[in-house]
């Protein structure tokens, strides 16, 4: 049940061979989240739009949405060796923060259909000493990051392309989606990881929010490519039994949208902005 | 679209356009595995009425 929840908020790097098996004290936290999902269960999915304006449905309030955050958080850390302090901690904080603040740019959120303004996000930043090559947040913006990652990572800005597809994943709800799908598909906790529709979407949302944070999004493609040769000897699984799009689909997809997030950034510097109340 | 003097506004969309330049999403690979099928069919109804005449 431990891998599921951790593949349920988390992401990075699937098959590489550092990346350790999840921990047993997720165990009380996903009692928390099926008595969550349960009471979420009594009510219908809400339609609406997603991000691009995509058909999206979603099974939780924002209130549920901060609420499993704020229990998955606490139980993930009380049981994990969390740096308290010093330059990691500094590191993941300012890079965290750059990040949470473009979600209040208004015409971004406009430009990627992001529903955010009706969502309580309580924005928090831990290190976990773990050799876990993992990041992940958690709805309501409880950010993780574990040594192992940043280990990996050369530069602030590819530490800025994991977290950024981290926090894509919380703003667009990517969640609260999974639990509806399983509810009107009638399936279990297996399938509430995400999918790699969601993980191409939170690729996407991400290099724009890298992007008006002020880091390079060229480094996202650097980042993968690096991923990609790390696992270069490794047995892959094939994509169409995968959750994660394919090494060389992501970089690729993640090249094209690099030009489009460094055009509407420089959009939003000049004040080529659609207004807000036409 | 909003277009402004230097390509779309931001807000309109324009640049967030989930089928970009290279193509949509990942999909599931479902449709090109029925191609593939439909394809080995083709070629094997072709061989048995080559056969059966």
């Amino acid at each position: 049940m431990g891998q599921i929840v951790l593949r349920l908020f988390s992401t990075s790097v699937p098959h590489d061979p550092r990346l350790s098996h999840c921990r047993s004290w997720l165990s009380a936290f996903i009692a928390a989240l099926a008595v969550l999902i349960c009471i979420a269960g009594c009510s219908r999915p809400f339609e609406g739009e997603g991000p691009g304006h995509r058909e999206q449905a979603l099974a939780l309030h924002p209130t549920q949405e901060l609420a499993i955050g704020r229990e998955a958080f606490a139980e993930l850390l009380s049981d994990a060796q969390v740096m308290e302090s010093g330059a990691d901690v500094d590191r993941v904080e300012r890079v965290s923060r750059q990040i949470a603040r473009t979600i209040e740019i208004e015409p971004l959120q406009r430009e990627i259909n992001l529903h955010v303004t009706e969502y309580p996000f309580e924005w928090e930043y831990r290190v976990i000493v773990s050799r876990q090559i993992n990041a992940f947040c958690l709805p309501g913006g409880k950010i993780g990051v574990y040594t192992g990652l940043l280990r990996l990572v050369r530069n602030d800005d590819q530490l800025a392309a994991v977290i950024a597809h981290e926090v894509a994943h919380a703003v667009a709800h990517h969640a609260s989606e999974r639990i509806a799908r399983a509810q009107s598909m009638g399936r279990g906790f297996s399938e509430l990881s995400f999918d790699r529709e969601q993980e191409s979407e939170a690729d996407h949302i991400g290099v724009f929010l890298m992007t008006f944070a002020g880091y390079d999004p060229q480094q996202a493609v650097a980042f993968w490519n690096e991923m990609a040769a790390v696992r270069g000897g490794q047995l892959q699984i094939p994509e169409i039994l995968s959750d994660h799009p394919s090494d060389r689909r992501r970089i690729n997809q993640l090249q094209s949208w690099v030009p489009m997030a460094k055009a509407a950034e420089a959009a939003y510097e000049q004040g080529r902005i659609v207004p807000a109340h036409r | 679209m909003s277009m402004g003097s230097g390509g779309p506004l931001l807000g309109s969309g324009g640049f967030f356009q989930p089928r970009g330049p290279r193509g949509p999403w990942a999909g599931c690979g479902c449709s090109s595995f029925f191609i593939i099928i439909a394809g080995i069919l083709l070629v094997m109804g072709g061989c048995l009425r080559m056969l059966g005449q």
